[in-house]
């Protein structure tokens, strides 16, 4: 039998292995951070990680244009990247999946109005969205779970939809339907447990997703309003100094590769697990 | 014949009562996460030139792992075949090289399969899937591809072929799908047809239909069948020679004639039975107690001995061998009904 | 024949609209009673209706046309909910034993949500799935286990197991052997007669398989496109039948010992058609008997013997000679 180069146990160890190792740093930051992520020491500006010339290891990662120091600030940002990003994945996942249960299940009208909802949706700007709602609103995580949560749920309800509209003919529906079971009873009874396998895949790699659209909103100014030490700020901050201080910008990079690459290791290898037993069946 | 049987036999004579297929001691095992499950073992069939061979059996019989593997048609990532030989035109297919093996798919042995949809390219017409064995194989170019094609459909008793050369799939009904099928399968004008039950999926009217067809090009181009089906009653009006296959084994092999006068296995004589009342008037249907067992619990003997009215510590040894109980006959049985009993190797 | 017969169909019909092809009559104004504790046949090959009328019955889905009467009761005219009430005495065996059940569901689940849906408690619940299992053939600690872990013809006992859960009184069986292997039909076809006679019940059977439906039918009732060309008690059906397409498809069944002495019929080309047309007889493309009149009038289901309705314009029926 041909041993593939990474087997999908070898996927889910290392990419739950990251996730673990983020989600502790996330929980433990105020103990495990050597500094105040806040704390502006401007003695101490813009000097290097500690691996490169004129660093050394009072700074592991270095500092940034107000002297704090990075690690402490991106450990910190663990904290909103993975609350951020499981939050809003919640909020969307729950309100697509509604969406496309019902809308697979009636059919008809209903379907029609919610699916081409779903495509207009599509279709309208994200980020004008949140430009608006930080324009409105202001800058908090609430308001960025909020922005998140709402610009994602169509690719749930796509998804639920096909599934539920391939399920609805299977005859145990069929069955349930002829003894009395009302729609509410065939959806959730009948229908939810089946997807909730091939949603949880999705979500999964979708946190990943929600993760780089929080870094890419806060890199606008559209997130947390800066000093929060989010990595998109982080970013940006070290957007203009990347000839001059490119650890900054470098790291914070490295910290948002690292946790989507877990994050994606483990929802293929948890795809690649509930598949052969899907086959099977 | 055993092949010891065969190799003392005069050259001449050799050749004239050659079959066209010999099938040797095949086994074929599924890889597990657990370890290789055995799909069959130790099948050994002929299939003389010019006849339609029947292979028999249940779901988990084996009978398709069979077809399948008289032309390594399973991925090796899924089973392989663990010992035996199939011997067509003086060579060891099992041992082919890919390359020369593929020369043989369609060209020599053709195939075709039980799905017509699934089988058949959606997003191809029908004329453009015609063409493709011939020029593959016999390097013909499209325009004669293209004629010799519609002579095809014209064959399977299809009408307006033209027509039909420019539809799609989905646009035919079932019959006529495996009607494609069947002119694809005879383009390149093989010797051996292998049915993988061709006409499971069909409407019994369409079935005779497509049974017939299949009766009279054998006819008309000498061809030689497999079928490989579930239901007795095809066997009967359309096979030769018949072997029935149980939980990976060949149990049975007969004439047609014979098998339905006189089943010798206690399974085959089973699943006559039932057969028969069905289509008798009888209160009750005899019924087959038990059920298949699965592939990985099967037990060591005989494995229909669970289920078997007959049975006794004779059979729970080792499985019973395939031995000739009459000329032209073989049965997997220590006590083949109405024949004298083998005596069991130890 | 005297007895008040249980259920009373008339000109039963279900139109489909497909915007691109117009409309499709998958039935056809179908009409036959059944006396309790009879079993009653519908054959065909696919496209027929015979599935969607054993629905239509059961008001599964909506008629377009005509009346179901149940036990003296009007299947149309009830509401919702005295559907769901009266319906529990109608129960459905599907053809599946694949796709019939939850596979996230134990057996003991299965059998028992007809009755959770009908509002019994768990207690009476788990107390008559412990009767049925064994009046199935199935055992105790089967209960417990998933779909998967059932082969075909134990899962169509749970099937089984599931319909008699409410005590009906009628079942529509759907093809319930179809998806089984030949030894296993055996088994689950003695196990439907059985619990016919042990419970009175009667029985829709739904198949395309004349070999089963021969055994276990007591009237058969042929359709083809539609609509039913042929009703007659089993064994004038299989001795004497009467429309060429009866006759078509006994010629075409492979039999073994070939008992059936029915003209040949083979030579016959084409195939079923899509039910679409609306004027004459819906056979008149295979038919080798076709003449002018059944290209133009639909033939009715007419009288022919006692007991034997055939629907076709060259059958002498007991009306035309007289």
């Amino acid at each position: 039998m041909k041993q593939r180069l990474f087997g999908k146990r070898f996927k889910i160890l290392l990419g739950a292995g990251i996730i673990i190792a983020m989600c502790l740093l996330a929980v433990l930051a105020p103990y495990v951070a050597p500094y105040d992520p806040l704390q502006q020491d401007l003695l101490r500006r813009l000097k290097p990680p500690f691996f490169m010339a004129g660093g050394t290891v009072k700074n592991l990662l270095g500092t940034d244009n107000y002297g704090r120091d990075l690690l402490s600030r991106l450990i910190f940002g663990t904290q909103t990247s993975i609350m951020v990003g499981t939050a809003s994945m919640a909020l969307s996942c729950i309100l697509g999946a509604i969406a496309g249960l019902i809308a697979g299940y009636k059919g008809g009208r209903i379907e029609q109005l919610i699916m081409r909802f779903a495509d207009a949706h599509m279709a309208f700007p994200d980020v004008l969205f949140a430009i608006i709602m930080a324009a409105a609103f202001g800058g908090s995580t609430f308001n960025l779970i909020l922005v998140l949560g709402i610009s994602g749920w169509m690719i749930y309800a796509r998804l639920v939809f096909g599934l539920v509209r391939s399920l609805k003919y299977r005859s145990f529906i069929e069955a349930a339907v002829s003894y009395g079971g009302g729609d509410r009873y065939v959806m959730s009874r009948h229908l939810l447990p089946q997807i909730v396998p091939i949603l949880t895949v999705v979500a999964t790699l979708q946190v990943a997703q929600m993760i780089l659209q929080e870094a890419a909103l806060s890199f606008l100014g559209l997130g947390l309003p800066p000093p929060a030490p989010t990595w998109g700020n982080i970013l940006a901050e070290g957007r203009d100094r990347m000839f001059g201080a490119p650890w900054i910008a470098n790291c914070a990079g490295v910290a948002i590769i690292l946790i989507v690459f877990g994050i994606n290791m483990f929802g293929n290898g948890l795809r690649e697990y509930l598949d052969p037993q899907a086959r099977q069946r | 014949m055993t092949p010891a049987t065969d190799h003392e036999l005069s050259p001449v004579l050799r050749k004239r009562d050659a079959p066209l297929l010999r099938v040797e001691n095949l086994s074929v095992a599924f890889h597990a996460p657990n370890g290789p499950v055995r799909a069959i073992e130790g099948v050994s069939f002929e299939v003389p030139a010019g006849k339609v061979l029947g292979i028999v059996g249940e779901s988990g019989s084996g009978k398709s792992v069979t077809a399948l593997s008289l032309l390594r048609l399973i991925p090796s990532e899924i089973a392989e075949i663990s010992s035996g030989s199939v011997w067509f035109g003086g060579r060891d297919l099992t041992k082919l090289p890919e390359r020369e093996l593929r020369r043989v798919r369609g060209r020599e042995i053709a195939m075709i399969f039980q799905e017509p949809m699934t089988s058949l390219n959606p997003i191809a017409s029908v004329g453009t899937q015609l063409r493709e064995p011939m020029q593959l194989h016999l390097g013909i170019k499209a325009t004669e591809a293209s004629r010799r094609a519609e002579e095809l459909l014209d064959l399977v008793g299809i009408p307006q072929p033209r027509k039909r050369m420019m539809q799609y799939p989905h646009e035919l009904s079932g019959g006529m799908r495996q009607r494609v099928m069947i002119a694809m399968a005879l383009s390149c004008e093989p010797k051996l047809l292998i049915a993988d039950e061709p006409t499971t999926a069909l409407d019994v009217t369409t079935q005779a239909q497509i049974l017939d067809l299949l009766r009279s090009l054998q006819n008309r181009l000498g061809l030689s069948i497999i079928l490989i089906t579930h239901d007795l009653g095809v066997v009967a009006q359309f096979a030769d020679n018949v072997q029935v296959m149980y939980a990976g084994r060949a149990i049975e092999q007969a004439p047609v004639s014979e098998i339905f006068r006189q089943p010798a296995h206690p399974y085959t004589q089973g699943l006559l039975k039932i057969v028969a009342d069905l289509e008798a008037e009888c209160e009750r249907l005899s019924s087959i107690e038990g059920t298949v067992p699965a592939p990985y619990e099967l037990p060591p003997g005989c494995a229909f001995a669970p289920r078997c009215s007959l049975s006794d510590t004779a059979c729970t040894g080792s499985p019973p061998p395939l031995s000739p109980i009459s000329p032209g006959r073989r049965c997997a049985c220590v006590r083949p009904a109405g024949f004298p009993q083998i005596r069991a190797s130890a | 024949m005297t007895t008040h017969p249980l259920i009373i169909v008339e000109g039963l019909s279900k139109v489909y609209s497909s915007g691109a092809t117009g409309s499709v009559r998958a039935v056809d104004n179908i009409s036959f009673d059944m006396v309790r504790g009879e079993t009653l046949a519908l054959v065909g090959e696919s496209g027929c209706g015979k599935s969607t009328t054993g629905r239509l019955l059961m008001r599964l889905i909506e008629p377009s046309e005509g009346t179901v009467q149940f036990d003296g009761i009007d299947f149309m005219s009830l509401s919702r909910r005295e559907l769901k009430r009266e319906r529990r005495r109608l129960q459905l065996v599907f053809q599946d034993p694949y796709s019939a059940f939850n596979p996230r569901m134990t057996a003991e689940s299965i059998i028992a949500e007809p009755m959770l849906l009908a509002g019994a408690s768990a207690s009476d619940r788990r107390r008559r799935v412990v009767e049925l299992l064994p009046l199935v053939g199935l055992a105790a600690h089967h209960a417990s286990r998933y779909p998967h872990q059932f082969s075909g013809g134990q899962r169509q006992r749970i099937g089984i197991a599931r319909a008699l859960a409410l005590r009906p009184e009628f079942i529509v069986c759907d093809e319930p052997v179809s998806a089984l292997d030949v030894s296993v039909q055996a088994q689950v076809i003695n196990l439907l007669v059985d619990l016919q006679q042990k419970f009175g019940l009667t029985y829709l059977f739904i198949s395309h398989d004349l070999r089963v439906v021969r055994h276990i039918a007591d009237r058969v009732a042929v359709m083809h496109l539609g609509r039913i060309v042929e009703l007659a008690d089993k064994k004038t059906l299989f001795a004497d039948p009467q429309h060429p397409y009866t006759r078509l498809l006994l010629s075409a069944v492979p039999q073994i010992r070939p008992t059936v002495q029915t003209t040949p019929l083979r030579a016959v080309s084409g195939e079923i058609g899509t039910p679409a047309s609306e004027s004459g007889c819906r056979f008149v493309g295979r038919c080798p008997h076709a003449v002018d009149v059944c290209h133009s009038v639909k033939p009715q289901l007419r009288q022919f013997a006692s007991g034997h309705q055939v629907a076709c314009h060259l059958v002498a029926t007991a009306e035309t000679t007289k």
